[in-house]
């Protein structure tokens, strides 16, 4: 039961009977009344069986963007049902109103719209519905809250894919499918065809010439289907806050525009969640499927506190990897590797496959080695510096032997991942 | 309250067949019984309330401090008690056959303290009053006196009568301007607890300095009730005045020799109201609907919804702390070790010394960047680490402007 602001006002305006009778009496009596009436309206109010609900979601929706929920409320009832209703979602569904009242006749139904702007990525469980039944006086009436299962997948929001059109540009480049006087990067043989001038004589097909009347020259391409294994490490370096979001935000826009632009390059990409055990994996896909795929998979992927098992991680990439790869590891460089198994883990995976350590940096640090002033800063200073230094020394250490290390910061990562793996494209290393 | 659910196959949920009015009526009989319970007993405050008054001196209060008590005993013998909120309320038709009693005239104006002296009838005063003593005498109060228990010592009868009295230790000091008996004088110091005064108006006042000989929770001691039954009881009527703040009125009565009573003072009447009648019992109405209104807002439309959130631990914390540990160590060498390693490291990648140089070749190289003796760059980055904050803080200073100054080139 409930009761409305109007049974509040009736309560108030007893005031006025009783300034007229001068009686306390006549105070009380009236608010006896005003609270029996209310009860009575509150009975005589339609069971709150009468409204059946359903609310419909979309899927997914990306991370910044808009979307809404919608409930359908049909009157079972034999008579018109008044009241309201209320769509509660958690907070950082970024629900806009969500108390929506409505009048049905019987038979009826109407549907409302409560509009939806999530703040988070993952997966957004819808909390109950929760309905009020208005009485015939409209001074109280019945509640009901009603578990309603639904639940809506907030995709990352991929910020990064504004670097696409630029890095898709240089793989045509690669490619040699841009109308540039260069020929094709890359080290796997394409076709024959006939010499222009400007083309590099070295690149003439002896053999070929001989058979025909012209100079013919071959061809290259970047190797294609080649197979891209993309790590994003969720254990407890990923759960802490660099900038305004968890460190494994960044790691997870890093993971999608790697994948995008290698699915156009026309490799195979396998993206898996890792800290313990598997967390999310998206493999299979290719082309344009693949994105989809992939969002909705890491979509509800969440920091773990706990230690990343790097054995367990090796073993994983052997049996999913039948041939050489280029493994990209979203983690984070630090002092910390050295002891957890990480430079081990990477050179037993850098004997069957090449390895990228991709690593966020903390903007904050980046400044505070920067600090002076007192000496409280100064000591910030050293602090920070000391940081760098170690981890100078172990992006030292993977790097002698073979394996690649990108570190930036949160806004760079993606881009920078994407030109690395370019590079490694260019030069034939994949 | 989340109920039992029924889905049907479109996708839509209501609230399940509930269980029936008896099994429900069980399930909430705690709750049935409870609330009757409330209403029983607030329906018994609401009948007994009007009975009962928390006004000290009150002939309707059955607290210690009320007076109910003398009221009944003298109601029982036949003397008619009135109580009255007012002066104006008085309206006393026969002052010869009415005592009027001023249970508390501590609020008393100047102007009311003369209209009460002016009453023909005979008159009781209980309690302090300095209005009315300024009247009565020039120099009139109430004080103290350690004795509790005083006797009669004078002649007057209904004093003998009494004999004795149990008191709190007030008294009256002082004369008084017209001829008077003073009774009941403790032994040990000055003034009495009962004054008998020949009233100016032809009726006799008698001022009780001490209420405890009235109130309910001593009038049962020694002779207090027989003194206070025979000054209340003397007539067959009795006024019971009992004096408050907003009371700005003065006492009203009529008698055969004077059909008009006293004359009301006409500035005084108009300004005896000054929020229009009925305002407290709106404001109390008010406030019961307040009652209402919290109601009305406390009913959360469906429970709050939680939700877990990430940690919001920044990255550089641990960075912090290790800062806070050099402080408090205060590890100057170290951290100057650090930065200094940080500046070579950033000095090498800017004038291209290999990350592999040993010590003297980035030397060399820094001071030819910079255009500073070798000495004095050796001694800023590879110089005794120094042992004091200060001597850190110059350093830093040194290291940030080599570091310039090799940017320059």
């Amino acid at each position: 039961m409930y009761i409305t602001g109007w049974t509040a006002l009736l309560a108030v305006i007893g005031a006025i009977p009783a300034a007229i009778t001068r009686s306390q009496d006549v105070a009380w009596l009236w608010i006896f009344g005003v609270l029996t009436l209310a009860m009575v309206d509150a009975i005589a109010a339609p069971s709150t069986r009468s409204i059946a609900v359903r609310r419909d979601v979309p899927h997914s929706v990306r991370l910044t963007e808009s979307t809404q929920s919608t409930l359908t409320l049909a009157n079972t009832a034999s008579r018109r049902v008044r009241g309201a209703v209320r769509d509660a979602w958690p907070p950082s569904a970024g629900a806009g109103k969500n108390r929506h009242r409505y009048s049905l006749t019987q038979g009826h139904t109407e549907v409302f719209t409560t509009p939806l702007t999530p703040t988070r990525r993952g997966d957004r469980k819808a909390a109950h519905i929760t309905l009020r039944m208005e009485g015939p006086l409209r001074l109280a009436g019945r509640q009901r809250t009603l578990p309603v299962d639904t639940s809506l997948r907030v995709l990352p929001e991929f910020a990064s894919r504004k670097h696409l059109p630029a890095r898709l540009a240089r793989l045509r480049e690669l490619d040699g499918l841009s109308p540039i006087l260069m020929r094709g990067a890359g080290s796997e043989f394409d076709s024959l065809r006939e010499y222009v001038i400007g083309d590099d004589v070295r690149t003439i097909d002896w053999r070929a010439t001989a058979r025909r009347a012209d100079v013919v020259v071959r061809t290259y391409r970047p190797e294609r289907d080649r197979r891209v294994f993309i790590v994003v490490d969720t254990a407890r370096h990923s759960a802490a806050r660099v900038g305004d979001a968890p460190r494994l935000e960044a790691s997870i826009e890093a993971a999608l525009l790697l994948s995008a632009l290698a699915a156009r390059a026309g490799d195979r990409v396998q993206v898996v969640a890792f800290d313990r055990e598997e967390r999310a994996r998206a493999q299979g896909a290719s082309g344009s499927t693949l994105m989809p795929v992939l969002a909705s998979a890491i979509a509800p992927v969440e920091p773990r506190l706990v230690e990343t098992d790097w054995p367990a991680l090796v073993r994983l990439i052997g049996d999913r990897l039948s041939q050489r790869a280029l493994v990209v590891l979203l983690t984070t460089v630090d002092i910390a590797l050295v002891d957890s198994g990480a430079l081990q883990a990477i050179t037993a995976l850098q004997r069957d496959h090449h390895v990228v350590i991709a690593s966020v940096d903390d903007p904050d640090e980046a400044a505070m080695v920067r600090a002076r002033g007192d000496a409280e800063s100064v000591y910030t200073a050293a602090a920070a510096a000391r940081g760098r230094i170690e981890q100078d020394r172990v992006v030292a250490r993977i790097r002698r032997g073979g394996a690649d290390v990108v570190t930036a910061l949160p806004d760079d990562l993606a881009p920078r991942l994407a030109d690395t793996y370019l590079a490694l494209k260019a030069s034939g290393r994949l | 309250m989340t109920a039992q659910v029924e889905h049907t196959a479109d996708g839509f949920t209501r609230r399940g067949e509930g269980p029936g009015v008896g099994r429900r009526v069980a399930d909430a009989k705690w709750f049935i019984g409870g609330a009757v319970l409330l209403i029983l007993l607030a329906a018994i405050a609401f009948t007994q309330r009007a009975d009962n008054d928390y006004t000290p001196l009150s002939i309707r209060s059955y607290e210690p401090g009320g007076a109910r008590a003398l009221a009944e005993v003298a109601g029982a013998q036949g003397v008619h008690v009135r109580q009255v909120e007012s002066l104006r309320d008085a309206r006393i038709a026969d002052p010869a056959a009415t005592t009027l009693v001023i249970a508390n005239g501590a609020m008393l104006q100047p102007f009311q303290a003369r209209t009460i002296l002016d009453y023909p009838g005979d008159l009781v005063i209980i309690g302090d009053s300095p209005a009315l003593w300024a009247e009565l005498g020039d120099t009139l109060y109430v004080g103290d006196s350690p004795q509790n228990s005083v006797s009669a010592r004078c002649g007057q009868e209904d004093a003998v009568a009494a004999g004795t009295l149990s008191t709190s230790g007030a008294v009256l000091v002082g004369a008084t301007q017209t001829p008077a008996q003073y009774c009941f004088r403790p032994t040990d110091s000055a003034g009495a607890v009962v004054v008998f005064v020949q009233g100016s108006a032809g009726g006799v006042v008698t001022a009780i300095a001490d209420p405890a000989i009235v109130v309910n929770d001593t009038i049962a001691n020694e002779g207090n009730a027989a003194l206070a039954l025979r000054l209340v009881g003397k007539h067959d009527n009795a006024v019971w005045y009992l004096g408050s703040l907003l009371d700005t009125t003065t006492l009203t009565w009529t008698s055969p020799d004077n059909p008009q009573g006293p004359a009301q003072r006409a500035d005084v009447a108009a300004s005896t109201d000054f929020l229009p009648p009925g305002t407290g019992n709106a404001v109390f109405a008010l406030a019961l609907a307040l009652f209402v209104v919290a109601l009305w807002r406390a009913r959360r439309f469906g429970s709050l919804v939680h939700e877990a959130l990430p940690v919001v631990i920044r990255s550089s914390e641990s960075t912090r702390g290790r800062a806070r540990l050099y402080r408090t160590a205060g590890a100057s060498g170290r951290a100057a070790a650090s930065l200094r390693a940080a500046a070579a490291t950033r000095i090498g990648a800017r004038i291209g010394v290999p990350r592999t140089a040993d010590r003297a070749t980035l030397v060399a190289a820094t001071a030819r960047a910079a255009g500073w003796p070798v000495a004095g760059v050796e001694a800023i980055l590879y110089g005794p680490a120094p042992t004091t904050e200060s001597a850190m803080m110059s350093l830093i200073e040194q290291i940030d402007t080599l570091e310039r100054e090799v940017h320059r080139t």
